[in-house]
């Protein structure tokens, strides 16, 4: 998820937040009549008069689109990120642009660490994450594994990675994640 | 003697060169309940404007039926305070004190880091898992289970002789784990296996 997604979270939660806390301390403020400039019963004849107005229609219907590209735009935002396209290369300049489809690079040293010792499988792809151009491989290892030599194997993965595509602003994370149940191994009789 | 020429050029995997590896992405961080409470905001502005878009309609003839949003205001219209409104305020303003909370806290950090030069990280549960196999295979041990938070893994085990055993678990533990960056505190609670009837 991208930095802005998470502050809209954040900003909308927290004006929702306060938005509710205060109707339902006013509410009860009502009920238990704490205030005397409240009103003994609730008027809308204002909003109700707007709402008969012929501008009325028009206003609903720009609002109600805005407020349905934007809720599908944010809902969209939350779909987990599939990785970025194409990376410019190092040695890019005016005579030509060297690009990398950065995602299958990262997918093919994800395969690189899967070969390696307690290592069962291994995926890769780049995002951008809070900020960051983030190469992450995501593998499932033995819970037996030495995570000595994996973490040797990932250093040595990301280096070559790096080496590949050249970029001084791409990070790396490793997300290591045990198997869940232990691989059937072939019996001898 | 036969010398082998380094390339000169830019380093290549595998040409020899010790390349230095990426550095390290900040640490994994867990959804949170803010992103839950995000795509509950989304489908609720997305409701908002579904009421708006069928209201501004109805004029045209395109929605048949009465104007919701006069429906609601109709309804509001000349309410007075009534008992309910204390329950259902204490829970509006419970639920906004939540939300409050929620969305000023941080998210969770889900990741425990690996001694390397990237970054690498286990979940606490993997790394639970990883207790468990290094205690199973301790001699002596019956069965075991293992629970990890970021700092702490508690191994329960059952062991036929108990006596040495917990130093032998914490010692296995501790190997397994060795490679985390920052050595978690490991105890170690063994109960006596019952023995046969």
């Amino acid at each position: 998820m991208s930095r802005a997604t998470i502050a809209a979270d954040r900003v909308a939660t927290f004006v929702v937040a306060v938005i509710l806390i205060g109707v339902g301390v006013t509410a009860i403020a009502w009920w238990l009549d704490l205030f005397t400039w409240m009103p003994a019963r609730l008027d809308l004849t204002a909003a109700l008069d707007l709402v008969y107005q012929s501008w009325w229609p028009w206003a609903a219907g720009v609002a109600g689109l805005v407020a349905v590209l934007v809720g599908l735009r944010w809902l969209i935002a939350h779909v987990p990120d599939r990785g970025v396209g194409d990376l410019k290369l190092a040695g890019s300049g005016p005579g030509g642009k060297l690009r990398a489809a950065a995602s299958p690079v990262a997918e093919a040293a994800a395969q690189v660490l899967a070969g390696a010792p307690g290592v069962r499988s291994a995926s890769g792809k780049v995002l951008h994450e809070r900020g960051q151009l983030v190469a992450r491989l995501t593998g499932t290892i033995e819970t037996g594994a030495d995570l000595h030599a994996i973490a040797q194997a990932a250093d040595k993965v990301a280096a070559e990675l790096g080496a590949v595509l050249g970029r001084n602003d791409l990070l790396c994370q490793v997300q290591l994640k045990t198997a869940t149940r232990t691989r059937v191994q072939p019996r001898v009789r | 003697m036969t010398t082998i020429a380094q390339p000169t050029g830019d380093a290549q995997p595998g040409a020899g060169a010790r390349l230095e590896p990426l550095a390290a992405a900040k640490a994994p961080v867990g959804p949170g309940k803010i992103t839950a409470v995000g795509v509950v905001l989304a489908l609720g502005l997305l409701s908002l404007g579904v009421i708006a878009l069928h209201d501004a309609l109805i004029p045209s003839g395109l929605v048949a039926g009465p104007s919701w949003i006069d429906s609601g205001l109709t309804t509001l219209h000349g309410s007075e305070p009534a008992p309910w409104m204390v329950p259902s305020g204490l829970l509006m303003a419970t639920v906004g004190v939540w939300a409050l909370v929620t969305a000023l806290r941080p998210r969770p950090s889900t990741a425990i880091a690996l001694t390397a030069r990237t970054g690498v990280y286990l979940r606490p549960r993997d790394v639970a898992r990883i207790a468990r196999t290094a205690t199973e295979n301790v001699d002596g041990v019956t069965s075991a289970t293992a629970n990890a938070t970021r700092r702490t893994v508690t191994v329960s085990v059952r062991a036929i002789a108990p006596g040495q055993i917990a130093a032998d678990v914490q010692q296995a533990v501790a190997h397994a784990l060795d490679a985390l960056a920052a050595a978690p505190r490991i105890r170690v609670r063994v109960t006596p296996e019952r023995g046969p009837r």
